[in-house]
């Protein structure tokens, strides 16, 4: 069966690179003793897939895994993974939907919250940049800054008393947070934390329309077929 | 900046963040505090066998805590710098100059400058005797210690030989030496009554007490990991080890395993399947590597591949056998595992030469090693070799190539396509312990010239690439290996004049220590010609069991070009069974 474990990165665990984060799997899946499927060919390999790689450094409660295992319940699967896995990568909940959700091609957005200071005083202009038709922000890639259009790929600002939460692309196009909110910080003038960023939530679309990935897997498990 | 801050900026940050699956339980109460340290980067020290198995075996006993701590790459190094901040353990970010102890595993003589590095980075005085009592006891170990004598001042103990029971007996008496208000200076003194154990600050060159290294009696009974703690990223050797013996039935006479971890002392098979299980549940590894110093002459392989091979496939497990000798090799040891590449170690191109070096591997052995293995479906081999051995001759040399040229007929005798013969050179260096232990190296300008004629040679044959080892790098290797207490003083000048992690080309500068040997006017030639037989050499205080009567026999033995039989075919009466009782006498 297909299974979709919904897993924390936080703690320790915030410094493992993506490819490492697999074979962490693969090793704690053989420890828990789960059947996991195997691709065939010379290198035979567990078939796993992960979602958009998190960046180095950020915390999550919204990462999701994909795996074809021979148990009896995604509940059991999940069972069995968390009592060898580490505290900072525990599963939270477990889906077994009935077609391949193909999470890495469907994620368009999520959210994440940074502790903040100074920001709730400024409420009306944080939260105004998301109306905003152009934000020119520069970003720089190995080494060399370029001006970037982001408006596009900023969907949401929450300001909170000690928190600021924003919803971003994520996906095939990605707004990196760490980056989206130090240049918030910097242009408006309060104190982001971003290196303690939290994911917390994750979206695809569907209909159309932004839908959290729990509720799309939940549909799945019922085998309701969900357009792009 | 914040710890994570600093981490984050940092290479690769899961080398220093700790958090490893099977990390032991931090938070008991403990009355002794070691940091065990590697001074080399994570990805190898995580790779090293001994690391794991002392780390654990602290770790199981009642109020013991150990951690670990690896040299910070250059970029992490000068992060802390600019931070103010010392270098600290993986588990609980504690500053190492906080520890009761530290146990440096000092693997071989590259990684000198290594410990400097670690110590300077946790503010720690490089001499025991510039260090005061707050300070942790710092230990020395692993192979290395058979010649603690070049890096004796930095220290204020060595452990000798195996460590596993070793350790234990240091830490209970730490432990007891604290709880009754003992000095440094007093534990140090009692310390050396443990077996293994040398104090450098209470013995001299011209006044000192013989150490005998510390041996594992009941191999078979004795502690070993198998909630083995798993690295958090790729490191160089990724996989599970199961040790299926120490010792080596083999004594070829340039290596100083061969001698130093004698006598012979067997995991049964049945220990072994057990751990072997245990392994792949506890780690989860997907490949279980069955090693020692020669995994083709463990006497009870092929009743151990029996037992697991049907357990590692359910598993998804691969089995990895390396060092395996190309007479001992077998089909079946080779048919669960994937067919990449073979590496063997003929050492040497012709039989006379084999034969003064006691690798009793003939022709014939690698003929049918390596049909075998080329019926299995292999069509690459990697091949190491020595140059500069003893009364090694331009013949010699020739014979390697000679042996690539056979190694490819035999392939095209009943196979097509391409075949990949790598062959790998690296040039001799007289070890302590072995029956070699007096000869000369050869010097660069030879060196050089012995390369480039294998080289030419290597060239002209199609399918074979050729690798040769450092020549400065070499010497160096030598110098220390054979070194006394006045290299000390060259170790730590040419650590302050910017020499660091020696055993990376990119890093390593010779000019650093020829200017250093310079200054301190060091005769290299006093350590790489041949050493008079009639004198005690600076390391022979340590006796390792294996007599200085039998080295002598065996070298003599050499230059007549005449072989020994391995142990199995009967006992050669090495001594070192005056240690423990060697299993392969008892089979």
């Amino acid at each position: 069966m297909i299974v979709v474990l919904k897993h924390f990165k936080q703690g320790n665990m915030v410094y493992v690179s993506h490819i490492d984060l697999l074979r962490h799997f693969t090793r704690a899946f053989r420890r828990a003793g789960l059947e996991i499927e195997f691709s065939e060919g010379f290198n035979p390999h567990m078939l796993i897939n992960l979602g958009t790689p998190l960046p180095l450094g950020m915390n999550s409660s919204a990462e999701y895994l994909t795996v074809r295992a021979n148990v009896r319940s995604a509940e059991e699967f999940m069972e069995k993974y968390n009592a060898v896995a580490p505290e900072g990568l525990q599963a939270i909940q477990a889906f077994a939907p009935l077609v391949n959700p193909n999470l890495a091609g469907r994620v368009v957005a999520a959210d994440y919250s940074v502790k903040a200071e100074g920001a709730i005083e400024k409420r009306k202009e944080i939260e105004g940049v998301q109306n905003l038709l152009s934000i020119e922000m520069p970003v720089t890639r190995k080494g060399e800054t370029k001006i970037k259009e982001v408006a596009p790929l900023v969907n949401g600002i929450r300001v909170y008393p000690d928190a600021v939460n924003v919803c971003l692309a994520a996906g095939n196009t990605t707004l990196r947070a760490d980056a989206f909110l130090s240049f918030l910080a910097e242009k408006i003038g309060f104190t982001a934390h971003v290196e303690d960023l939290w994911k917390y939530e994750q979206y695809v679309r569907v209909d159309g329309a932004l839908t959290p990935t729990d509720e799309y897997l939940k549909k799945l498990e019922s085998g309701l077929p969900a357009k792009e | 900046m914040t710890l994570k801050e600093i981490l984050l900026k940092a290479e690769k940050p899961a080398r220093y963040s700790g958090g490893e699956v099977n990390t032991p339980d931090m938070k008991k109460p403990c009355d002794v505090r070691f940091c065990i340290c590697m001074p080399d980067l994570y990805e190898v020290g995580m790779s090293n066998l001994g690391l794991k198995i002392l780390y654990h075996v602290l770790n199981e006993q009642e109020g013991t805590v150990c951690e670990r701590a690896f040299a910070p790459a250059l970029d992490f190094r000068a992060l802390l710098k600019e931070n103010g901040l010392p270098l600290m353990s993986l588990e609980t970010k504690k500053p190492l100059k906080e520890f009761d102890m530290i146990g440096f595993s000092v693997q071989y003589e590259m990684l000198y400058t290594g410990v400097l590095y670690v110590l300077e980075a946790a503010g720690i005085p490089f001499r025991a005797a510039d260090r005061s009592e707050d300070d942790p006891v710092i230990c020395g170990g692993g192979p290395s210690a058979i010649n603690p004598e070049p890096i004796a001042d930095f220290f204020d103990l060595f452990m000798v030989g195996e460590g596993e029971n070793q350790i234990v007996e240091l830490t209970e008496l730490y432990k007891k030496c604290k709880k009754q208000g003992k000095t440094k200076a007093e534990f140090l003194a009692l310390a050396e009554s443990i077996e293994g154990v040398y104090v450098p600050s209470l013995n001299t060159p011209t006044n000192r007490k013989t150490v005998k290294k510390a041996v594992v009696r009941n191999f078979d009974a004795c502690y070993y990991p198998t909630a083995q703690l798993m690295p958090t990223l790729e490191v160089v050797h990724d996989r599970a080890m199961l040790e299926l013996y120490r010792g080596c039935q083999n004594g070829c006479r340039f290596c100083q395993a061969g001698y130093y971890y004698r006598p012979i002392r067997y995991r049964s098979a049945k220990t072994a399947e057990k751990l072997f299980l245990s392994l792949i549940k506890e780690t989860g590894y997907d490949e279980i590597s069955l090693g020692s110093l020669s995994t083709g002459d463990y006497p009870y392989l092929e009743e151990l591949l029996a037992a697991i091979k049907p357990v590692a496939a359910k598993a998804r497990v691969n089995l990895a056998l390396p060092s395996l000798r190309l007479d001992s090799f077998k089909k079946e040891y080779a048919e669960s595992s994937r067919k990449s590449s073979l590496t063997f170690a003929p050492e040497a191109g012709t039989q006379r030469l084999r034969n003064v070096i006691n690798k009793n591997v003939t022709e014939d052995d690698i003929r049918s090693g390596l049909s075998a293995a080329f019926d299995q479906g292999y069509n690459s081999v990697k091949l190491y070799f020595m140059m500069g051995l003893p009364t090694e001759t331009d013949e010699d040399l020739i014979g390697i190539a000679d042996l690539v040229r056979f190694i490819r007929s035999l392939y095209y005798e009943s196979h097509r396509g391409a075949i990949n013969i790598s062959v790998s050179c690296s040039v001799f260096i007289p070890k302590p312990g072995t029956p070699f232990q007096w000869e000369a190296q050869i010097d660069i300008p030879e060196m050089r010239r012995r390369q480039f004629l294998l080289k030419d040679e290597i060239r002209k044959i199609k399918g074979a690439s050729f690798h040769y080892h450092d020549r400065e790098t070499s010497e160096l290797e030598a110098i220390f290996a054979r070194g006394d207490r006045a290299l000390s003083d060259l170790i730590e000048l040419a650590y302050k004049k910017g020499a660091m992690f020696d055993s990376w080309t990119e890093h390593f500068h010779y000019e650093i220590w020829e200017e250093a040997m310079a200054e301190l006017k060091i005769d290299k030639q006093k350590y790489l010609g041949a050493q008079p037989l009639d004198k005690p050499l600076p390391w022979e205080f340590i006796d390792i069991g294996v007599t200085r009567n039998y080295l002598l026999k065996e070298r003599e033995k050499a230059y007549r070009a005449e072989t020994t039989k391995g142990c199995d075919k009967g006992c050669q009466g090495c001594g070192a069974m005056s240690f423990a009782p060697c299993d392969e006498v008892a089979r």
